[in-house]
């Protein structure tokens, strides 16, 4: 009995020796519950997928790399909560998390306390705008994918010169990443020479938007530009086609870029154009093998989350390589140094126009063709040629 | 009375030492206090007057915006903006109940998700003032005696400070006349008017209390804080939340919304950190098992059996 005793209590201490063997611990701020726990769950795997990749190349100089994930239970004070642990425990950066909701107060409160901040999943530009010393993301902001819409309006509108692109109608929900967007977007429209000729916002939870699709009908747009959550873009879609709202060029952000808008629209998601920060054809090296990783990991289809995930903790890993992870203005000093190519995009802080600490993206546009996201802009990153431009519905 | 009162001192004597003992678990000390005031707020009109409303997250959200657009545009002081917040919320009480109270039956109830709702389309569309679906920041905050409110353990004491001011409001308004008059209406309206007591100016007043007190608190939540976006802060699930705080802990006491807070962001809390994502389906099981096992809530349950033995005793 005493030996199994002894034996037990050995057992435990070389347990405890293992695990108080020298590792570098990275705190993740995620929401696995709540409302946007579906997000949370997408960018683990990520996040997990880099990980296993990052120990099997020798972790951190030789040191195995953690991850401590808190739950942020999708809501402000949770995330703050453990936040404060993080901050107190001496970890040398924070990841977290998706909704700005959250990811607001998180940079402000870690900006405070001197910890380095990496944006799993916000897109808001307030995040790095001014941003902070602290707060760096990796990952596209409004003012990025706007551009990217407008620039690839501008790129068909030069490519076929037949087919004139002139007028954009907008419609988007009043949530901070729809208007937000759209404001980017209206601001780009006036500089570029486009004529808005619909704006329109809606409440979360409309779900008749047949009134506004047929006012936009009389309007006649050339570009359609909606920005909506995931069952509004499908329902926006199934309206559109109903009512008979025909555009030559439809873009659909967000809502269009999940795999499951091809598979509840059907053959209508055919020619929508969205804007993603990844996509499993892109041209970087090892996106393909990227994508069979996260596939079997995810235990079904990946999307661009999954790589946001990814994409935030190599960041971290590239910047604890150069810095000493016990210090953590060394941490904030190698990220603000970062200057990398992953399988999902290059990056580096270097900021302009405001921003801080923002990584200056190349948004990329996806266009649905035959019920598969085809990466079609920019052109040196793209797969296939857009086809352009979108039939009526009548003749579909 | 001046037993609570003590109680009350002594709990707050015993709330001060907490930063110096658990310096890295403010925030969630901060949470518990704030939904504390929050839900006693709350039970002033819900509990002790049975005016059960589920938009106490205008008010939240009146108090936050107050404090940020003051501060980032107005540069004005936290503490003036709070007052400011706390008269326009008695104020906008005011009209919200007299076009409501002189109604009965869940009425007032409905309204209130509506008047929540309204407030959140202001917020997200005049956004010259609020910022707009984007939210507000606030950056920066003045330092009285060289104090940075943006610093966990301030905050801590501004919490503790509300949820003390709000009970000890509770606990006096509970023994005045007002207190009475508040309860007669609960229980029967035609009696109480049959007693002189006049109902809707009555609930009028504690609304307008409730809201005033509700929107401090909501202050001291934007400057923790820092950042609004007005789908969270006026949120019904907020509004939910303290309605459920206070009925949980125990309706019409003086502890039981307090203890409320305790249980629930407590346990939530713990939850969090040990169960993952199975803890909003344990955090929901533990409501079911309160109300479906202690209907008065738990503080309401301890005082009834505490009453029974004494009846029992004399018996």
């Amino acid at each position: 009995m005493r030996i199994a005793i002894a034996a037990a209590l050995a057992a435990t201490l070389c347990v405890v020796g293992a695990s108080a063997q020298a590792q570098v611990e990275v705190g993740v701020i995620n929401s696995l519950s709540g409302n946007f726990a579906a997000f949370g769950e997408r960018y683990r795997t990520g996040l997990q997928v880099a990980l296993d990749e990052i120990n099997a190349n020798g972790g951190i100089k030789g040191q195995q790399l953690t991850l401590t994930i808190q739950d942020d239970r999708s809501e402000a004070k949770s995330a703050l909560a453990a936040a404060e642990s993080f901050a107190s425990k001496g970890v040398p950066l924070v990841i977290g998390s998706y909704a700005s909701s959250i990811t607001g107060p998180l940079a402000q409160f870690l900006t405070r306390q001197k910890v380095p901040m990496i944006v799993l999943g916000s897109a808001d530009d307030s995040i790095t705008k001014p941003g902070s010393l602290w707060v760096f993301r990796a990952k596209h902001n409004s003012t990025i994918v706007g551009k990217a819409y407008f620039d690839y309006f501008d790129h068909l509108k030069n490519t076929k010169k037949d087919v004139p692109l002139e007028s954009v109608a907008m419609l988007y929900g009043n949530g901070a990443w729809p208007t937000s967007l759209a404001k980017e977007g209206k601001r780009l429209a006036s500089e570029r020479g486009y004529k808005v000729v619909g704006d329109q916002s809606y409440d979360q939870g409309v779900t008749d938007f047949r009134p506004i699709l047929n006012r936009f009908r009389g309007a006649n747009p050339d570009i359609l530009y909606i920005v909506s959550y995931a069952e509004d873009g499908v329902a926006i879609t199934r309206q559109m086609r109903e009512v008979g709202l025909n555009a030559k060029v439809i873009a659909i952000d967000t809502s269009a870029a999940l795999p499951s808008f091809v598979q509840q629209v059907g053959k209508s998601a055919d020619y929508v154009a969205t804007a993603v920060s990844w996509s499993q054809d892109v041209k970087y090296p090892g996106a393909q093998e990227l994508y069979g990783r996260l596939k079997d990991k995810a235990g079904g289809e990946p999307s661009f989350y999954e790589a946001e995930g990814y994409l935030a903790l190599m960041v971290a890993a590239d910047a604890l390589r150069r810095a000493d992870p016990k210090s953590r203005d060394s941490v904030r000093e190698a990220l603000a140094a970062t200057d990398i190519t992953t399988p999902v995009t290059t990056v580096n802080f270097k900021s302009a126009e405001g921003f801080q600490g923002q990584n200056p993206i190349r948004s990329l546009i996806l266009q649905i063709q035959d019920g598969k996201h085809v990466t079609v802009f920019p052109d040196d990153l793209a797969a296939k040629e857009a086809q352009h431009p979108t039939p009526e519905w009548s003749t579909r | 009375m001046i037993k609570h009162l003590i109680g009350l001192g002594v709990l707050l004597a015993i709330g001060m030492t907490y930063p110096a003992i658990f310096p890295n678990n403010l925030t969630i000390a901060i949470s518990v206090l704030l939904f504390a005031g929050w839900a006693t707020s709350w039970d002033l009109l819900g509990g002790w007057n049975g005016q059960v409303s589920l938009g106490h997250a205008s008010f939240v959200g009146l108090g936050a915006y107050f404090v940020a657009i003051g501060q980032s545009q107005f540069g004005l002081a936290p503490w003036w903006t709070m007052a400011m917040a706390a008269a326009v919320a008695a104020v906008l009480a005011y009209f919200w109940g007299w076009l409501t109270f002189s109604l009965r039956g869940p009425y007032f109830s409905l309204s209130t998700i509506a008047v929540a709702e309204i407030l959140r389309l202001v917020a997200i569309n005049e956004e010259w003032l609020t910022g707009g679906a984007t939210g507000v920041f606030i950056a920066t905050l003045p330092e009285p005696f060289g104090v940075d409110l943006f610093s966990r353990t301030a905050q801590f004491y501004m919490a503790l400070a509300f949820a003390g001011v709000v009970i000890a409001t509770v606990i006096v308004v509970s023994r005045a006349r007002f207190g009475y008059q508040l309860r007669a209406v609960r229980e029967d309206e035609d009696s109480a008017m049959a007693a002189g007591i006049d109902p809707t100016a009555t609930k009028l007043k504690a609304f307008m209390l409730s809201a005033a007190l509700t929107s401090i608190g909501g202050g001291i939540y934007g400057i923790v804080l820092a950042f609004i976006e007005p789908h969270v802060i006026f949120a019904l699930l907020l509004s939910v939340q303290i309605a459920l705080t206070a009925i949980i802990g125990g309706r019409g006491t003086i502890w039981g919304p307090a203890v409320g807070a305790l249980v629930l962001i407590g346990a939530g809390e713990i939850f969090r950190t040990t169960f993952a994502e199975a803890n909003m389906l344990i955090y929901g099981i533990l409501i079911l098992v309160v109300v479906l096992f202690v209907p008065r809530g738990i503080v309401g349950e301890l005082a009834r059996r505490h009453i029974r033995r004494l009846y029992a005793k004399r018996a």
